[in-house]
C-alpha cells in the first residue's frame, strides 16, 4: 500500500482544456507517487483521453501546469514529455505498419553508431524488452504482419522500452484475451514494485481494482473523487461515474412471433463454418463471445458487407440473396454498425441527411427529391428517438455520441427495417442516452421487430436478450434463454476452446 | 439546458463563422474586388470590359462545375486538361469536314464523357487510385490526339454559326457565360436536389459508412466521372470556337487550373464538402484578376504569380486560424472524437 | 546484402520486364544494344531517375510536390544568370540551392499554414513559373563560349555521362539515408502513419522541411542538366516534369499511400520508360505515340498489381 509522504513524482494543478467550443477539463488536479499504481477511470467523454494528451505533450493546456519532480514543467512536443521519463501507450494503435517491430519499439529513440542505425543493437534491445515482457514476437516482423492482440502488446512494449519514471497505459486491454490480461497486470505490478510510477486508464473496473492503489474518477471534466482502493467499492466508483447508481435490469418478457429470418449453415471467411439459426418476429437474439470470436463477423455477413455463403436463407419465409448492404436494406434488413465514426457517420452531413440516406430513392419524384417528405420523416424520428439537436439541419459530428447513436438507429428505423442488427448499440454513449437505447429497443420489439444484438458488455445481454448465443473462434459453444442467460453461464461458454 | 447541450450551441456557434467562410468567402471577396476596381481601375467598369470578364471565367468554369461534383465525392481528375484537347480537336475536326456545328458539339461531349466512363471504370472495377488512373489517362489521351493530328497541328475553322458560341452574345451577355451559368445551375441542381448528389456528399465524407448505408458507392462514382466528362466537353466547345481552332496541345496545365478554382472556391480536397456557388465565384475571381492586373499593365507573368499567390493564401486562412486558436502549439487533428477503432486503415494504395 | 536482395526481390517485377523489353527493342531494332544507343537511354533515364528520386521520398512520407518542374526551370535560370558572375562550379550549387530553398518554402507552407502538400506545391507552380517568366522577361538565356556548364550533361569517364553518375551516386545516398539514418526512417514513419509518429516525438515539420528541401535540390539539378543540354534556359524547360516524376516513381513500384519506398525501382521505372522512348524512336515510331505508352505502362502496371487484392480494393478502399 501506498505511504503517503511517498515523494510525487508527478503533479497537476488546476487543469483546464479548451476544444473549440467545449471545456474538455476544468480545474483538474492529479498527484503520481513513486512506485504508484493510480488508476483514471470515466465514462467516455470524462476527460481521461485530454488530460493523458496533455501529460504526454501532445495537447497544451488552456490553463493550470504540471510538475514534474517537484518543479514546474511545460511540454511542448511528446519528446519533451518522453525526455522527461513520460512513457505513454496510447488506446488507439499508434503503429506504424510497414515498419518492424523492433523499429516502432524505438522509434525516434533508434540506437545509433556513427550517425547510422544500429539494427543489430536495435533488434537485440528489442528482443530483450519482449522477453522481459514475455511476449513472444519476432522483432524482425513488420507490425502488418502481426494480429491485433500481437500489436496491442507491441504497443506496450513501446512504452516500457524505455526506463520511464511515469507509464501511462489508455485501455491497454482492449484487444487482449484474458490470459494476455492477467500477464499483462502482473507486468503493471512489477513495475510499480521496481518504482515505476504507472497512470492506469481503463474502465473495466474489475481489472482496476486488481491493480490499482488509488483511484481517480473523472465527469464530465471535473474530477470527482481520488481514493485508495481499498477505501471504496465498485459501486461507489460507478456511481461517481454516472453521478447516480446503474439499473441492473434483466430483460422484459418478450412476445415471440413466427420465425422472420431464417439462416441454414453460413460460412464467412473459413471461420464461422456452418452457422445457422431461426430469428422470430419480436425476438432478441444476442450474439456473444470475446473479440475475435466470429459474431461479429456473422452480422456482417448478413448484411452484406463480408463474403459468405449459405445453403439456405429465408426472410419471411421466401429465400433471399444478400450480396452488398443495399441488398439488405431492399429486404427491410437494418444495421447498427459497431465503429460508428469509420462505418456509420457521414459526419459532414447534417442529421437530417444522415437519417434519409438510406431512404432518399424512396422520396424522390420524377429525379429530385421532394423536400418536404423528407423533412416530415427524418423529423418524426427525431422526436421519436428523443434526439437532442438544434435542429435537423444541425452537421452530425457536433451531437454527443449518444444522440449520434440514435441518428443512427434512426436511419435503420426511416428504412423501416423488420430485423435490426445491432453491433454493439452503446459504444460511446453515455449511461442516459444508453437507458434510453435500451427501452427503445424494448418498445420496437414490443411492436413486432426482431433484433440481432452483438455486444462486448455482458450485461447488455442480460438486459436485452430473451436468447444469447456464445460463439467461440467461431462456432456456437451453446445457446441460452430467459434465466440461463447470467455474466457467469456466458463467460464459461465464452472461454471454451 | 444540459451541459452537453450547452456545449452544442457554443460549438456550433463558433462552425458558424468557418460555414459563413467557407460558403460565401470567396464570393465576398470577388464582389469586394468589383468594387475596388470599379471605383480604382481605368477601365474596368466599362461594361464591354466588365462583359469580359465573364466571358473569360466561363471557359474554364464550365468544367469547374463537373470537377466540384468529383472532389466533393473524395476524388479528382487529372485527365480533364487531356481530355479538353482531345475532344476540342475531335469537335473541330468534325465541324471542319461536316460543317454541322450540333454534330461537333455531339462529338466533343460524347468523347469526353467516353474517357470520363474509362476512368470510372477502371477506378471502380479494376482498382486503381484516381489519382493515378487519371494521371496514367492524361498521359494516354494527350499521346492519342498527337496521333490522330499526326503530330500537332491545330485544326481552324471560322464559319460564324460555330464561333458564335464562344464569341457571341445573347442581349449583350456573353454565350459561354449564359452556358456555364446553365451548367452551373444543373451541378447545383445535381448535387443539392437528386438522390445522386447526396450519394456524391456521402461517399466524400465518409466512403465506408456511406457503403454500409447502402450507397452504390461504385455506380455512383463512374457517373461522376462521366459527369466530370460532360462538363469538360462543354468547355471543350467553348474554347474550340472561341479560339476558332484547336491541336492536341491545347491549354496545357488546364486540369490544375480546374482543380485549383474548385478548391480555392472553398470545396474541400479531401472531399464532403463545397459548393457550386463557390466554384463560380473562384472562377470570377481567376477572370477578374487578370483583367484587372491586365489593364493596369502588368505584364503576364506578374499575373501568374499573383494567381498563385491568391490560391496559397485563401487556403492558408483555415491553417492560420486554428494556429492562433492553439497558442501556435501543433495539434494532432484526431483527437476531438473518442476513436474507438481497432484496425488500421492501411494498406496499398 | 539479404536485406538488398529482398529489396530487390520485391521490384523483382519490373526487372524482368526492363530486361524482357530490352531483348526485344534489341532483337527489333539492332541498334538498340549499342554501347552509344544505351548510354543515351541511361542519360535520358538520369534525367527524371534525379527528380524522381526526390519524389520518392515525398511520396514514402505522403506527400507529393507538384512544383519540381516549374523549380526545374527556375533554378536552370538562375544558374545560367549567376555563370558571368560567380564562374560555372559555383552557379552549379547556387542552382542546387535555390531548388532547396524553394523546396524549403514548400515545406515551411505545408507544416505552418497547414495548406495540403496538393495544393501547397500547386501553388507554388504557378508562382515559380511566374517568377521564372518575370526574371528571364520570357526570353532565352544562352551561355554562349562556356561550354564548361557542358560538363553537367556531357560524357565524364569511359563515355559514360555526369547525369548517370548523378542519378547512380543520388540513389546510392537515398538509399543509404532509407535504410541507416533517422531522418529517413522518419520519413517512412510518418507516410505509414502520421499520429503515431508525431506522438512519439518524430519532429514532423522538420522532417517535411527535409523532405521538400531535398526534392527541391533534385529538381533543380535535373533543370540544370536539361539546360545544359543545349546550353539554354527559359521559362518553359521541364513543363509536365512533376507528372513524370510521379509516374516513374508509382511504376517503380513506390506505394502511392506512404510509408514504403524503393530507390532501386524508381531507377527501373525511369529506364523502362525511357527505353521505350528510345526504342519507339529507333523503330520510327512518332514521338507522339511516347505519352500515350508511359500512361499505357503506369496503368497497366497497377492494374496487375491489383488483381490481388482485387475484391477487397474494390469495394472498400480503391481510391486514394
Amino acid at each position: 500500500m501506498i505511504d503517503e509522504n511517498n515523494e510525487i513524482i508527478l503533479g497537476v494543478q488546476g487543469l483546464t482544456h479548451h476544444f473549440p467550443g467545449i471545456v474538455a477539463l476544468k480545474n483538474v488536479n492529479f498527484d503520481l507517487h513513486k512506485g504508484e499504481i493510480h488508476a483514471l477511470v470515466g465514462e467516455n467523454g470524462a476527460g481521461k483521453s485530454t488530460m493523458i494528451n496533455i501529460i504526454a505533450g501532445v495537447l497544451q493546456p488552456s490553463s493550470g501546469r504540471l510538475i514534474i519532480n517537484g518543479s514546474p514543467t511545460t511540454f511542448q512536443n511528446p519528446s519533451d514529455a518522453q525526455q522527461a521519463g513520460i512513457s505513454v501507450i496510447f488506446q488507439e494503435f499508434n503503429l506504424v505498419p510497414q515498419l518492424s517491430v523492433a523499429e516502432n519499439i524505438f522509434i525516434n529513440r533508434e540506437p545509433t553508431r556513427f550517425g547510422m542505425i544500429d539494427w543489430k543493437k536495435m533488434n537485440e534491445k528489442a528482443s530483450e524488452v519482449l522477453k522481459r515482457l514475455k511476449i513472444d514476437i519476432d522483432p524482425r516482423l513488420t507490425v502488418s504482419s502481426l494480429s491485433i492482440a500481437q500489436q496491442q502488446l507491441t504497443e506496450i512494449a513501446r512504452g516500457l522500452a524505455f526506463n520511464a519514471q511515469v507509464i501511462v497505459m489508455d485501455e491497454p486491454t482492449a484487444a487482449l484475451s484474458e490470459r494476455e490480461i492477467d500477464q499483462l497486470l502482473s507486468i503493471v505490478k512489477s513495475l510499480a514494485n521496481e518504482g515505476v510510477s504507472v497512470i492506469y486508464v481503463s474502465h473495466k473496473l474489475e481489472e482496476v481494482f486488481k491493480v490499482a492503489d488509488r483511484i481517480t474518477v473523472l465527469r464530465d471534466g471535473v474530477r470527482i473523487i481520488t481514493k485508495n482502493a481499498s477505501e471504496v467499492s465498485e459501486d461507489d466508483v460507478i456511481f461517481a461515474m454516472v453521478g447516480r447508481a446503474l439499473i441492473h435490469g434483466r430483460c422484459p418478457e418478450r412476445k415471440l412471433g413466427p420465425v422472420v429470418l431464417s439462416v441454414k449453415n453460413l460460412n464467412v471467411d473459413n471461420f464461422i463454418k456452418d452457422f445457422s439459426m431461426d430469428l422470430h418476429q419480436g425476438e432478441v437474439l444476442g450474439l456473444g463471445g470475446l473479440m475475435g470470436s466470429g459474431a461479429n463477423r456473422v452480422i456482417e455477413a448478413l448484411f452484406g458487407l463480408r463474403d459468405s455463403y449459405v445453403d439456405e436463407l429465408t426472410l419471411d419465409g421466401s429465400a433471399l440473396a444478400i450480396n452488398n448492404p443495399r441488398d439488405a436494406i431492399h429486404s427491410r434488413i437494418g444495421y447498427v454498425p459497431n465503429d460508428r465514426k469509420k462505418d456509420g457517420l457521414l459526419p459532414d452531413l447534417s442529421v437530417k441527411h444522415n437519417i434519409s440516406i438510406g431512404i432518399i430513392e424512396r422520396l424522390k419524384k420524377v429525379f429530385w427529391i421532394v423536400a418536404e417528405n423528407e423533412q416530415e420523416i427524418t423529423e418524426t424520428y427525431v422526436n421519436k428517438l428523443n434526439v437532442r439537436c438544434t435542429s435537423i439541419n444541425q452537421r452530425i459530428l457536433n451531437l454527443s455520441g449518444g444522440n449520434q447513436q440514435k441518428v443512427i438507429l434512426a436511419r435503420s428505423l426511416a428504412e423501416e427495417c423488420n430485423v435490426l442488427l445491432l453491433s454493439e448499440p452503446t459504444r460511446g454513449v453515455d449511461v442516459g442516452a444508453k437507458a434510453e437505447i435500451y427501452s427503445l429497443i424494448d418498445s420496437l420489439v414490443d411492436s413486432g421487430m426482431a433484433v440481432i444484438l452483438q455486444s462486448s458488455e455482458l450485461n447488455e445481454f442480460i438486459r436485452l436478450a430473451n436468447r444469447v448465443m456464445i460463439f467461440s473462434s467461431g462456432q456456437v459453444k451453446g445457446e441460452l434463454t430467459g434465466d440461463q442467460i447470467t455474466e457467469e453461464s456466458m463467460m464459461a461458454l465464452a472461454t471454451r476452446v | 439546458m444540459t451541459v452537453a447541450e450547452k456545449q452544442i450551441k457554443k460549438f456550433s456557434v463558433k462552425l458558424g463563422w468557418d460555414l459563413l467562410w467557407e460558403r460565401y468567402g470567396i464570393a465576398t471577396v470577388v464582389l469586394i474586388a468589383w468594387v475596388i476596381a470599379f471605383f480604382f481601375v481605368p477601365n474596368f467598369r466599362n461594361p464591354d470590359n466588365m462583359l469580359n470578364v465573364i466571358r473569360q471565367s466561363a471557359f474554364v468554369g464550365c468544367a469547374a462545375v463537373g470537377m466540384t461534383i468529383a472532389i466533393i465525392s473524395g476524388t479528382f481528375d487529372l485527365s480533364v486538361g487531356s481530355t479538353l484537347a482531345l475532344s476540342a480537336y475531335l469537335g473541330l475536326m468534325v465541324v471542319s469536314t461536316t460543317e454541322s456545328v450540333l454534330l461537333a458539339i455531339l462529338v466533343t461531349v460524347l468523347v469526353a464523357m467516353l474517357i470520363g466512363l474509362i476512368n470510372g471504370l477502371l477506378i471502380t472495377k479494376v482498382g486503381i487510385s484516381a489519382f493515378i488512373t487519371t494521371l496514367g489517362m492524361s498521359f494516354i489521351v494527350r499521346g492519342l490526339s498527337y496521333i490522330i493530328s499526326k503530330g500537332g497541328e491545330p485544326v481552324r475553322y471560322n464559319a460564324k454559326a460555330f464561333i458564335w458560341w464562344g464569341n457571341g452574345s445573347f442581349l449583350r451577355i456573353p454565350i459561354p457565360f449564359i452556358i456555364f451559368i446553365i451548367c452551373a445551375l444543373a451541378g447545383w441542381f445535381i448535387l443539392k436536389k437528386t438522390p445522386f448528389g447526396r450519394y456524391v456528399f456521402s461517399i466524400g465524407t465518409n466512403e465506408k459508412a456511406a457503403k454500409v448505408a447502402g450507397v452504390p458507392v461504385q455506380r455512383t462514382i463512374i457517373f461522376i466521372f462521366i459527369i466530370v466528362g460532360l462538363f469538360t466537353g462543354i468547355s471543350a466547345f467553348l474554347i474550340g470556337s472561341r479560339l476558332y481552332s484547336a491541336g492536341p496541345g491545347l491549354e496545357p496545365g488546364f486540369e490544375l487550373s480546374v482543380i485549383a478554382a474548385v478548391v480555392l472556391g472553398g470545396t474541400r480536397l479531401a472531399g464532403g464538402r463545397g459548393s457550386i456557388l463557390g466554384t463560380i465565384a473562384a472562377c470570377l475571381l481567376y477572370a477578374t484578376m487578370g483583367n484587372i492586373l491586365n489593364l493596369l499593365h502588368a505584364d503576364a507573368f506578374v499575373q501568374r504569380v499573383a494567381v498563385g499567390m491568391i490560391l496559397l493564401l485563401a487556403l492558408s486562412i483555415e491553417g492560420i486560424r486554428q494556429r492562433i486558436f492553439e497558442h501556435s502549439s501543433r495539434r494532432i487533428t484526431t483527437l476531438e472524437i473518442e476513436p474507438n477503432s481497432n484496425e488500421y486503415q492501411g494498406g496499398q494504395a | 546484402m539479404k536485406k538488398f536482395l529482398v529489396e530487390f526481390w520485391k521490384s523483382y517485377s519490373i526487372v524482368i520486364v526492363v530486361i524482357v523489353i530490352g531483348l526485344v527493342l534489341g532483337l527489333l531494332a539492332p541498334r538498340f544494344l549499342t554501347k552509344d544507343n544505351l548510354i543515351n537511354v541511361m542519360t535520358n533515364a538520369s534525367l527524371v531517375a534525379i527528380v524522381g528520386l526526390g519524389m520518392t521520398l515525398a511520396i514514402a512520407s505522403g506527400n507529393f510536390d507538384l512544383s519540381v518542374g516549374a523549380t526545374a526551370s527556375f533554378a536552370g535560370c538562375i544558374s545560367f544568370s549567376l555563370v558571368p558572375i560567380l564562374g560555372v562550379p559555383l552557379s552549379i550549387i547556387a542552382g542546387v540551392i535555390v531548388g532547396a530553398v524553394v523546396g524549403l518554402i514548400n515545406g515551411l507552407i505545408i507544416s505552418e499554414l497547414r495548406v495540403p502538400a496538393f495544393i501547397a506545391t500547386l501553388s507554388m507552380m504557378t508562382i515559380v513559373r511566374g517568377f521564372t517568366l518575370i526574371f528571364t522577361n520570357g526570353r532565352d538565356l544562352y551561355l554562349f563560349g562556356q561550354t564548361e556548364y557542358k560538363i553537367l550533361s556531357g560524357q565524364l569517364i569511359l563515355g559514360i555521362s555526369t547525369p548517370i553518375f548523378f542519378a547512380i551516386g543520388i540513389a546510392l545516398l537515398f538509399g543509404f539515408v532509407k535504410k541507416y539514418t533517422r531522418f529517413g526512417r522518419h520519413i517512412l514513419a510518418m507516410g505509414g502513419n502520421l499520429s503515431a509518429a508525431s506522438r512519439s516525438g518524430v519532429r514532423t515539420s522538420f522532417v517535411l522541411w527535409g523532405i521538400f528541401s531535398i526534392v527541391g535540390a533534385t529538381a533543380a539539378l535535373t533543370g540544370m542538366i536539361i539546360s545544359s543540354q543545349v546550353l539554354t534556359a527559359n521559362a518553359r524547360l521541364a513543363t509536365g516534369l512533376e507528372l513524370s516524376a510521379i509516374a516513374v516513381v508509382i511504376l517503380g513500384g513506390t506505394a502511392l499511400s506512404g510509408g514504403q519506398a524503393t530507390v532501386i525501382g524508381t531507377l527501373l521505372g525511369a529506364l523502362l520508360i525511357s527505353m521505350i522512348n528510345n526504342g519507339l524512336n529507333l523503330l520510327n515510331v512518332p514521338i507522339f505515340y511516347q505519352e500515350l505508352t508511359v500512361g499505357a505502362l503506369m496503368l497497366g502496371a497497377l492494374a496487375v498489381k491489383m488483381q490481388k487484392g482485387f475484391k477487397i480494393s474494390s469495394l472498400l478502399r480503391s481510391r486514394s
